[in-house]
């Protein structure tokens, strides 16, 4: 373990900056203007973000430079936009009002929402708005009145965990009277349906790591996965060290595969083959692969016999012999048109090779998503190599460094919900779910009172008046936008509190400007698998305008809910990260780990880790594999399960109990309302909507607007050309986009990345044209089925047509009138 | 109103599903305990597990004799669950003490294939923390996982998910809480005996 001194600020200047500020009075002269922000001292200050850890330069009381960690072995292209997100036009600068909703109260003209101008108001009309409403709506309501499932990738740190800090507010202050989520959009099929085969999430979990890879693998397959570009961002604070992994597996000369309708940057980085599939389709495929290495008598029955559960359930479905229907590969190439011999082929090369099939979560972003991840893991599990060095499958090798060798760390606590009893939360279910699978929002405020399955259970949609959201944008995150905006008009009252004017900002009620991270002090690990280093992530500047901390915004409302103490436990800011540091640091000891004082730390900026040997020679179930029987999975059989009896018992039509080949809503070559297929990957140069607002969009935007991939053929046959402004739309809505002409991706598919701001032309109008580029106008609102009722922001079609109409100005990026 | 009602669906759903067997001798494990064949520590222990029952068969000094029944997967007798297929550890034990484990009735499961044995376990525990009220342990489990489990991700709502999965999420997200092993197999307890599938474990008894 080493310590890195690293900052020129002294500990007593950073505290000294933090508690001469914090009063601000209604309408005060604008003092704290951006460019002439309340300046603390000048000098360099090491903080760090889902980007990285990175050095930040004041001038006057200015953040004015940025550099990377020199730990920091593959440092994002995005740091610049981090550093312009303090500054950037689209910063939210004062507690705002929607006119008509201070002029008539809550619930006045909701139509108006997206559109109507804001008045600025003070911090202390602002907090009294917002908690009288809270309480409003609850005695009014009852429980379930009030939703405070906010989620979204809230900025890091363990402090300024502003949806924490909500349930929190809420919790001692409003008896937890409020309706929480669950689940994610990223995961949200693969998480549920992953512990009845796996027993366990896989998708947030440590993978077989990269050394091992290197030393083990013959054949890694990216199945959907782009690492090299969504490994940019963490959780936590991003590591990068899966990178220097990357370039030493490249010159091993090992086969990749990349299967993706889309020559990634993965693919494009390790020169791999590409296997540009038809979307939508990877089900059959693997399927195909699966049947011919059972008519070859290549696959692993004795690993099948001890390891698994249910192939002999399974094996009738994919011979045909139950439903008539062998998954041949001729059977497969139809659907996914990859030919029959590279299916034939990939199943030899599969078996006689140690294969890892690492797989992205987009294929389980679609309808039917579920059936993905299951298939993958019956693929595997027919292969024989799970457990074994370099081979199996692993569904995290894209997400926050995944594989990237742990060190010997301490481990930080965070604050935490303030919620006691989780029975407590029993009361809220006799009037609806205290829980709602995160991307059913929509369906929630369209059908209060109606039933919905989950995962087993049928329960009931609460009815919801009141929604506060903080860390998030939904009107980014949430699949067919147009359903949205109506569903969001049933609300009373909109609360936001965010640091930019996103779109789910100027669809609200209440604004409240938060800060960004780097005009506070928090504490975070660095890397999310690796926990390499704790840092320090000090405050650069001084909050700009009159934008206040999440702690310090949470604390007033609990103050005025009557709750204070109980919030803060009578610790401030410094208090609270100290109490984190030394409780990790307590695990020094026990863990033969010595580490550094706080005083130590917070001066030094960050410590850093140990990666020790063992844990370069990590094999995920390696365990399992050595025992079964005293290590099993945490399904009903202890084993991997390819036939699930708890499934099988809950009946669904849409989610059997073996992996199934089902036709999901749109497809490319199946039912296709619309001729194109939209890809809304991950985006290369922001954070899902995170950035958008910044300078980094100069990187990427055509025409000032969201970039749309389309392939040369499709773009010849509608007279499209590189740089052309185009419409894309469907029956759920429309976007103005700007072409990219290419071969790097497959005919018949475009691809806009998700995360681009909402920008309709007439706010609030249904089906009114996005001008910027948020493809989850376009995009399939449903659930992915009974079971885990995750979104399908991979499903949908749609067509394109170059836009010769007058073209709407892009609004979004500036901050409303007065605001 | 709400308060009052609250209060009774919160002592319904903490107490219903322990007190279905309400044995005067039938004690809980309070924490962690090594457990021996004779009231020494000559050989070697097998370790018990906090809220595992027990009855409380004599005394010797400072040291315990104790029966704990449980169930054991054919193959894998020196581990032993509470309820067959429900994977809520009771007791580990060296090899060399399997052969002295009272094997009693078996039971194959269709669905999963697997063949349960009902176990019995007399073995002695040195000075060890009973409890009489499962809810007692319950309280001290509760608030941890309140403030260890909300840190990172949403509140994860304990009958979402079975007693068996509750396991391979704590193997994985235990160690990110930070807490001593004991703490997070508290929580790993706690959420298994409220899980969805938590009434079979009253079922086997």
């Amino acid at each position: 373990m080493s310590i890195n001194t690293s900052t020129k600020l002294s500990r007593r200047s950073l505290l000294k900056g933090a508690t001469s500020l914090g009063v601000f009075s209604a309408f005060a002269p604008a003092l704290l203007h951006a460019g002439a922000a309340h300046a603390a001292t000048s000098g360099e200050v090491l903080s760090g973000s889902h980007w990285g850890a990175f050095y930040g330069t004041v001038e006057d009381g200015v953040w004015t430079k940025i550099r990377p960690w020199e730990q920091d072995p593959h440092p994002s292209e995005m740091l610049e936009g981090v550093m312009d997100s303090v500054y950037s036009p689209s910063r939210i600068k004062y507690p705002m009002v929607r006119k008509a909703y201070l002029e008539g109260g809550a619930g006045a003209n909701p139509e108006g929402r997206g559109n109507e101008e804001f008045v600025r108001v003070s911090w202390d009309q602002a907090l009294e708005l917002v908690t009288n409403e809270l309480k409003r709506v609850s005695d009014t309501y009852g429980p379930t009145g009030v939703y405070a499932g906010s989620y979204g990738w809230k900025s890091s740190g363990k402090l300024h965990n502003c949806q924490n800090l909500l349930r929190r507010a809420l919790n001692v202050g409003l008896e937890g009277k409020f309706v929480n989520s669950s689940g994610d959009y990223s995961t949200g099929a693969s998480q549920i349906i992953m512990p009845h085969v796996m027993g366990t999430l896989e998708v947030y979990e440590q993978q077989t790591v990269w050394p091992v890879l290197i030393e083990s693998t013959d054949v890694l397959v990216f199945w959907a996965a782009d690492p090299v570009k969504t490994n940019q961002i963490g959780w936590t604070v991003a590591d990068h060290d899966t990178y220097p992994y990357y370039e030493e597996f490249r010159k091993t000369g090992k086969k990749v595969i990349v299967i993706d309708p889309i020559r990634t940057e993965t693919a494009k980085f390790f020169d791999a083959e590409w296997i540009p599939i038809r979307p939508h389709t990877d089900v059959a495929m693997m399927l195909g692969i699966a049947h011919e290495l059972y008519a070859q008598g290549l696959h692993d029955a004795d690993f099948l016999d001890e390891y698994t559960a249910g192939f002999e359930d399974f094996l009738p479905y994919l011979t045909g012999e139950s439903d008539g229907v062998a998954k041949t590969p001729e059977w497969a190439a139809e659907i996914c048109e990859v030919p029959a011999e590279q299916i034939k082929e990939l199943a030899a090369l599969f078996a006689s090779n140690r294969t890892m099939l690492g797989s992205g979560w987009s294929i389980q972003r679609q309808h039917h998503g579920e059936q993905s991840h299951w298939m993958l893991v019956t693929l595997a599990s027919m292969l024989g190599q799970i457990g074994l060095p370099g081979g199996g499958f692993g569904l995290s090798y894209h997400y926050a460094n995944g594989g990237a060798p742990s060190a010997d760390s301490v481990v930080l606590p965070g604050i935490s919900d303030g919620g006691a009893a989780v029975e407590g939360a029993a009361w809220l279910t006799q009037a609806g779910a205290a829980s709602i699978p995160v991307s059913r929002i929509v369906e929630m405020l369209e059908r209060p009172g109606e039933e919905f399955d989950f995962n087993g259970t049928r329960t009931t949609f609460p009815e919801v008046k009141m929604v506060y959201w903080t860390g998030g944008n939904p009107f980014s995150h949430q699949q067919d936008r147009n359903r949205m905006v109506e569903a969001w008009q049933k609300l009373e009252t909109v609360v936001v509190q965010d640091f930019q004017w996103t779109a789910t900002a100027r669809f609200a009620d209440i604004v409240l400007p938060a800060t960004t991270s780097y005009e506070r002090n928090d504490i975070e690990h660095i890397g999310d698998y690796s926990l390499k280093a704790i840092l320090g992530m000090k405050k650069i500047v001084d909050p700009v305008f009159e934008s206040r901390t999440d702690f310090d915004i949470f604390t007033e409302i609990a103050t005025r809910l009557g709750a204070g103490d109980a919030f803060t436990e009578g610790k401030d800011e410094m208090g609270w990260i100290q109490g984190f540091y030394e409780d990790a640091a307590k695990q020094g000891p026990g863990k033969g780990i010595d580490v550094p004082s706080f005083d130590e730390f917070w001066d030094a900026g960050v410590v850093v880790f140990d990666i020790p040997e063992s844990s370069k020679q990590f094999v995920r179930y390696a365990d399992y594999r050595d025992d079964p029987l005293l290590e099993p999975l945490g399904t009903p059989t202890g084993k991997i399960e390819i036939f699930s009896r708890n499934i099988e018992k809950m009946g669904y039509d849409d989610c059997g109990p073996h992996p199934t080949w089902y036709e999901p809503e749109e497809r490319l070559g199946g039912n296709a309302p619309y001729p194109l297929h939209i890809d809304s990957a991950h985006p290369q140069f922001r954070l899902h909507s995170q950035l958008c607002g910044t300078v980094t969009r100069e990187k990427y935007v055509v025409g000032g607007r969201e970039p749309c991939m389309i392939n040369t053929q499709d773009a010849a046959a509608r007279g499209i050309a590189d740089g052309d402004t185009v419409r894309v739309f469907n029956d759920r809505g429309q976007v103005l986009v700007g072409a990219i002409v290419s071969d790097d991706i497959r005919p018949n598919v475009i691809r806009i990345f998700e995360g681009g701001w909402y920008d309709p032309v007439n706010g609030g109008e249904l089906g009114s044209l996005d001008a910027y580029g948020d493809v989850n106008c376009l995009t399939v609102g449903r659930g992915t089925s009974s079971l885990a009722q995750g979104n399908c922001g991979h499903t949908g079609m749609a067509e394109v047509e170059k836009y010769t109409g007058e073209l709407p100005e892009v609004n979004v990026f500036n901050a409303p009138a007065e605001g | 109103m709400f308060n009052l009602y609250r209060l009774l669906i919160l002592c319904a759903a903490l107490g219903m599903a322990e007190t279905a067997h309400a044995d005067p001798d039938l004690q809980y494990l309070d924490q962690m305990a090594a457990i021996h064949l004779t009231p020494s520590t000559d050989s070697k222990p097998g370790r018990a597990f906090v809220a595992t029952p027990l009855q409380v068969l004599s005394r010797q000094e400072d040291w315990v004799q104790v029966r704990i029944t449980g169930w054991t997967q054919a193959g894998a007798e020196r581990v032993i669950y509470a309820a067959p297929g429900i994977r809520v550890l009771s007791a580990t034990l060296p090899k060399s003490a399997v052969g002295d484990l009272i094997l009693t009735d078996t039971q194959d499961d269709p669905e999963t294939g697997l063949t349960w044995t009902r176990t019995e376990l007399r073995g002695w525990l040195h000075d060890p923390a009973l409890q009489s009220d499962l809810n007692q342990i319950w309280a001290r489990a509760e608030p941890l996982f309140a403030k260890r489990c909300t840190a990172c991700h949403q509140r994860r709502i304990p009958d979402h998910y079975t007693a068996n999965q509750w396991t391979s999420h704590l193997k994985v997200m235990g160690p990110r809480t930070g807490l001593p092993k004991e703490g997070q197999f508290l929580i790993r307890t706690y959420m298994q005996h409220h899980a969805k599938d938590s009434a079979r474990l009253t079922q086997n008894p």
